[in-house]
């Protein structure tokens, strides 16, 4: 991995069109501000990672235990009914 | 007619104007670009997303109004280029979905879901920036329950469960060969 060393308001280029810019830093926390054409997605890893794991997490699906849904359609109607 | 061999569906002959091209592939898996939209047995209101990249790799899809009402989103400029949408009419937007073991829960990603042009049959995933909405929001069962066709919802010995394409869905899919239910569980990643 290559690491470099940026003070506040100093900018990393990636490529010609991807600039990446120190905003703020402020105790353990950094602001980074990200200039790249509309056609690449950001996004924070987390997130990159959770959406994934969800899609993943999709593709294991189940079967739908149809009668388990009839019996939670039928309750809902009822709590409906009587609400 | 092309034939793809798919691991829960078996053969499934397809019409190559049917291809839905997700240029991007989807977030984190940006070489699944070619997929088919398959229909449900039973009269289950999902549609199953099946890779044409990987036989082993699909998923179902729902309507964003078994969630929420009021789901709505925007769909970014560059995004709609990309797509070719001209108008909003053609522009589709479907939830990836998931069918919990056991198959009594079911969620959408609705931070995370898939747009596609109808007519180009072009589509991206997108990621929203929306507290309103939860990456495992469980389905609304009343809305979801009244969606599944009245015939199969009165069959109570229907004893099949997998879900399969159904033949002449609007042209979409014809019926496979030779299906292969339970004979293979996707490849657990």
């Amino acid at each position: 991995m290559l690491i470099l060393s940026r003070k506040r308001n100093e900018k990393i280029m990636i490529g010609d069109d991807i600039s990446i810019m120190i905003v703020d830093i402020r105790g353990d926390q950094v602001q980074v501000g990200i200039d790249a054409p509309r056609s690449i997605p950001v996004h924070r890893y987390e997130i990159y990672e959770e959406i994934k794991s969800t899609t993943l997490g999709a593709a294991a699906s189940e079967s739908i235990d149809i009668d388990a849904l009839h019996k939670k359609v039928k309750k809902t109607d009822k709590d409906e009914d009587s609400s | 007619m092309p034939i793809f061999k798919s691991m829960r569906f078996g053969e499934l002959e397809y019409n190559q104007e049917d291809v839905i091209k997700l240029p991007e592939g989807l977030i984190g898996m940006p070489g699944l670009q070619n997929w088919l939209i398959l229909e449900m047995d039973q009269g289950v209101p999902l549609n199953w997303f099946q890779s044409l990249d990987r036989g082993d790799f699909g998923f179902p899809l729902s309507q964003p109004l078994f969630y929420r009402d009021d789901y709505e989103l925007e769909v970014p400029a560059a995004v709609r280029q990309n797509l070719e949408i001209v108008t909003q009419e053609e522009a589709a937007v479907l939830i990836i979905t998931t069918v919990h073991p056991g198959g009594k829960l079911i969620t959408g990603n609705l931070l995370a879901p898939l747009v596609l042009n109808t007519r180009t049959r072009l589509g991206a995933q997108l990621t929203l920036d929306d507290q309103r909405y939860g990456m495992r929001q469980e389905i609304n069962y009343f809305k979801f329950g009244l969606a599944v066709k009245s015939d199969s919802a009165d069959n109570e010995a229907a004893e099949n469960r997998e879900p399969v394409p159904a033949a002449d869905s609007g042209g979409q899919i014809q019926t496979p060969s030779q299906p292969e239910k339970d004979t293979l569980e996707p490849a657990n990643m």
